[in-house]
């Protein structure tokens, strides 16, 4: 502990220096708190390619548009908002994009959480079967949706070698197992990445406390439990926003391996607005689908902020 | 704090109105496209060209048309999957970066750009030069004639659909292809005693399971019936020979002639196209193309065990037996406000010239033209088994009384995906068929949006 205190002086006297040159050459109120020009191109990014495209869309919500300008959008009043709420499409992909959420979350958490710890560990054969694991990270997700597809094909793929398994192996055809397939790959596909940053949040942990745990007879259960988790609080919250974000917006492998099929069973909002917008040419509808999934996926990130704390987020290492 | 949030919300209500006028200001932009536009690049005519292998017989009578003309034909490769081709045109259309000649599949496709006035009326070329109509078949010209304009000259191959075999697989079960569907019933049970797919089927791709509708409609009812009941009259989806055709796809469905797990099959990945060729399906209802896809996989198949045969007799049906379905060609569209007709209209000349035809003949496609057979009979590139091939196709084509245009082509745009999925999920049994013909009756009503 001394030695910490020793070690944390000179970075205050630094900060405090920083904090005088700034006010004095920068002439920024708070220093060391951006003011209102350092967020300055973020907004105008933002504006422009998040807030713009988006009035646009409520905007095109109230109108029928073909995509032909010479047949440019006709106010249509809140006809398309009536359609929606009639429209079983719609509740039926709002379903089937929150199951793919939690589906993702459960699987890809563990599976990264304990992947991850374990890769965090020392021994050199580790870092070799790591470096394989991470390939599919690598990957177009249009090829191995492609590599998929003949990989679940039920009279040359792995179903006709496995029949115990699989059945008849009609896996992309019935909804229920199509949806655990496409969540499966990607499970496959992306928790590598969830990998890394467990593996990288693990070895950040004080070995300190392990050496302390084991003075007290804990095993390693108990350690992984005890100490590792609650250490990795913050890392799990912050990739569950990735994994909800990420299977919010999800669309390359649906439209590539079952096109929302069998029966809307895998149609989510966003493959479910491509399919009004760019098969149908119904850009009103289209915009209102987006506008929903806008609104879902606010909702669920506000209510994730408040629940997790991951406004108020602090260390998870006080007195060390 | 309070400040900096009420600069932040006034900078976003600044946004929110500058995009809505910049909305506002892209719809009034859109003006009327009509007569030859001097924005367009000078001498230039441009083609967008579907980007498959299959352009390189456009290109090559842009190579030949420009040897002699001062305006010059410019070739543009668009993107080569149908929603992203489509949509690359519909955007472009009422701009100065429109091509000037693009490519469509059919009436349907083109309807709203013919409603926006986005396209030139063909007459005054089919005036000067009646060729430009007279040398194609009738029933595939016809196809893009909307109120007595013609808007389309056809280009590729003409693309019916009927059932390719695999004749080993048929004579190791002691069958021959079936004429009729109580026999194709028949061979079902024989075929899967044998332990293969009697019927190999790409329900993945939802578009392949409408093939066997469309045909069933055809024998029960009769393609101007289906005709009438693709552009609204709901009365035919509820007529008894609909409910016939239905009862016809279910008892085949219910007994596995397509296997139990067609929807996890897919035409696009090669699952079927693998199935037919090595020996674990009899039978697969395709369009042409599939020869071309079927010589790609398996050369070998092809030359020694393919065979195919018209789609069979149902007896009892409305329609007649010749009765035919599937795509009946690509058209070339021309944008309203081209600057040079005239150059457009010689070079639309092209795709009913022999060096034309005979190109398309090399990539496996049947010209839609009344002189396609000659050409073929007289072609040496090709082998024995393609020039048998392609006479049939002829043949199907010609004397067949009707040629229905593929449904999902056929009803409006903003329908298509609703049909195919109907289509889809009465076969798999997730509607019953009270169901789906409700779902056709909407959806084909829908055509006054």
């Amino acid at each position: 502990m001394t030695r910490l205190a020793t070690l944390e002086r000179p970075t205050r006297e630094a900060e405090k220096t920083q904090r005088r040159t700034s006010t004095t050459k920068g002439g920024l109120l708070r220093a060391g708190r951006p003011g209102l020009v350092w967020a300055l191109p973020a907004t105008l990014f933002f504006g422009v390619f998040a807030l713009l495209p988006l009035a646009f869309a409520v905007y095109l919500s109230f109108t029928s548009y073909n995509g032909i300008r010479l047949s440019p959008p006709r106010f249509i009043g809140l006809e398309n908002w009536q359609r929606l709420i009639s429209d079983s499409a719609v509740g039926q992909s709002v379903v089937v994009t929150l199951t793919l959420v939690v589906l993702a979350v459960v699987t890809q958490i563990p599976l990264g959480l304990l992947t991850g710890v374990w890769a965090a560990g020392p021994r050199r054969g580790r870092a070799v079967v790591v470096a394989l694991y991470f390939i599919p990270l690598l990957m177009s997700t249009a090829a191995v949706s492609v590599v998929w597809g003949a990989l679940l094909d039920p009279n040359f793929g792995l179903p006709s070698a496995l029949p115990w398994l699989f059945g008849d192996g009609n896996i992309l055809g019935n909804r229920t197992s199509a949806l655990v397939a496409i969540a499966f790959i990607y499970l496959w596909g992306a928790s590598p990445l969830y990998t890394l940053i467990f593996q990288g949040a693990a070895r950040s942990v004080p070995a300190v406390l392990y050496q302390a745990a084991q003075m007290d007879g804990a095993g390693r259960v108990r350690q992984f439990f005890s100490i590792t988790v609650p250490q990795l609080r913050n890392t799990m919250i912050t990739c569950t926003i990735l994994i909800v974000v990420g299977t919010f917006t999800a669309f390359d492998i649906i439209l590539i391996l079952t096109r929302g099929g069998p029966s809307g069973g895998t149609s989510i909002l966003p493959y479910l607005m491509y399919e009004q917008g760019f098969i149908s040419y119904d850009l009103g509808y289209g915009s209102v689908i987006a506008l929903v999934l806008v609104v879902l996926a606010t909702i669920v990130s506000a209510v994730m902020v408040r629940v997790t704390g991951y406004d108020k987020m602090a260390g998870t290492q006080e007195g060390l | 704090m309070k400040n900096k949030n009420k600069t932040f919300s006034r900078i976003g209500a600044v946004a929110t109105a500058a995009a809505l006028a910049l909305g506002t200001a892209g719809c009034a932009s859109g003006t009327s496209a009509s007569g030859p536009s001097d924005d367009r690049p000078e001498n230039e005519v441009h083609i967008l060209v579907y980007g498959d292998a299959a352009a390189s017989a456009e290109k090559a009578a842009a190579d030949r048309f420009n040897a002699t003309s001062d305006v010059k034909i410019v070739v543009d490769n668009g993107p080569a999957a149908g929603s992203d081709y489509t949509t690359a045109v519909r955007t472009s259309l009422g701009t100065a970066n429109a091509p000037d000649i693009f490519m469509s599949w059919g009436s349907a496709d083109i309807q709203q750009a013919v409603d926006g006035g986005a396209l030139l009326s063909l007459n005054d070329f089919i005036d000067d030069d009646p060729a430009l109509r007279d040398s194609f078949i009738p029933t595939v010209f016809d196809e893009e004639v909307i109120d007595d304009e013609a808007y389309g000259i056809p280009m590729r191959g003409v693309a019916p659909t009927f059932l390719f075999t695999n004749e080993k697989v048929l004579a190791d079960a002691g069958l021959e292809p079936a004429t009729s569907w109580d026999e194709l019933l028949d061979q079902v049970d024989k075929l899967k005693a044998d332990g293969v797919t009697p019927v190999a089927l790409g329900g993945a791709d939802k578009w392949p399971t409408q093939m066997w509708y469309q045909y069933a409609f055809a024998r029960q009812l009769g393609n101007d019936d289906v005709a009438k009941g693709l552009a609204g009259d709901g009365d035919v989806w509820s007529s008894d020979g609909s409910e016939r055709a239905l009862e016809d796809i279910s008892t085949l469905a219910g007994n596995d002639a397509f296997g139990t797990a067609f929807d996890s099959v897919g035409y696009s990945n090669n699952g079927t196209t693998a199935l037919l060729s090595q020996g674990k399906a009899a039978y697969e209802l395709m369009g042409t193309w599939n020869y071309a896809t079927l010589k790609a996989a398996a050369p070998d198949f092809v030359e020694n065990d393919l065979g195919w045969t018209a789609f069979p007799s149902i007896s009892g049906g409305e329609g007649e037996d010749g009765e035919i379905a599937g795509n009946l060609s690509n058209y070339y569209n021309v944008t309203a406000d081209t600057r040079y007709p005239d150059t457009v209209r010689d070079f639309l000349k092209e795709l009913y010239s022999d060096d034309f035809q005979k190109d398309q003949i090399a990539l496996g496609n049947l010209p839609p033209t009344t002189s396609a057979n000659d050409l073929v009979q007289a072609d040496t590139t090709i082998d024995d088994k393609n020039k048998e091939y392609l006479s049939f196709v002829f043949d199907l084509v010609e004397n067949a009384p009707t040629f229905q245009l593929s449904w999902d082509q056929t009803v409006p745009v903003e329908s298509k995906e609703r049909l195919t999925d109907a289509i889809a999920d009465y076969a798999n049994g997730s509607i019953d068929s009270e169901q789906w013909i409700s779902d056709m009756q909407s959806l084909t009503a829908a055509s006054d949006r």
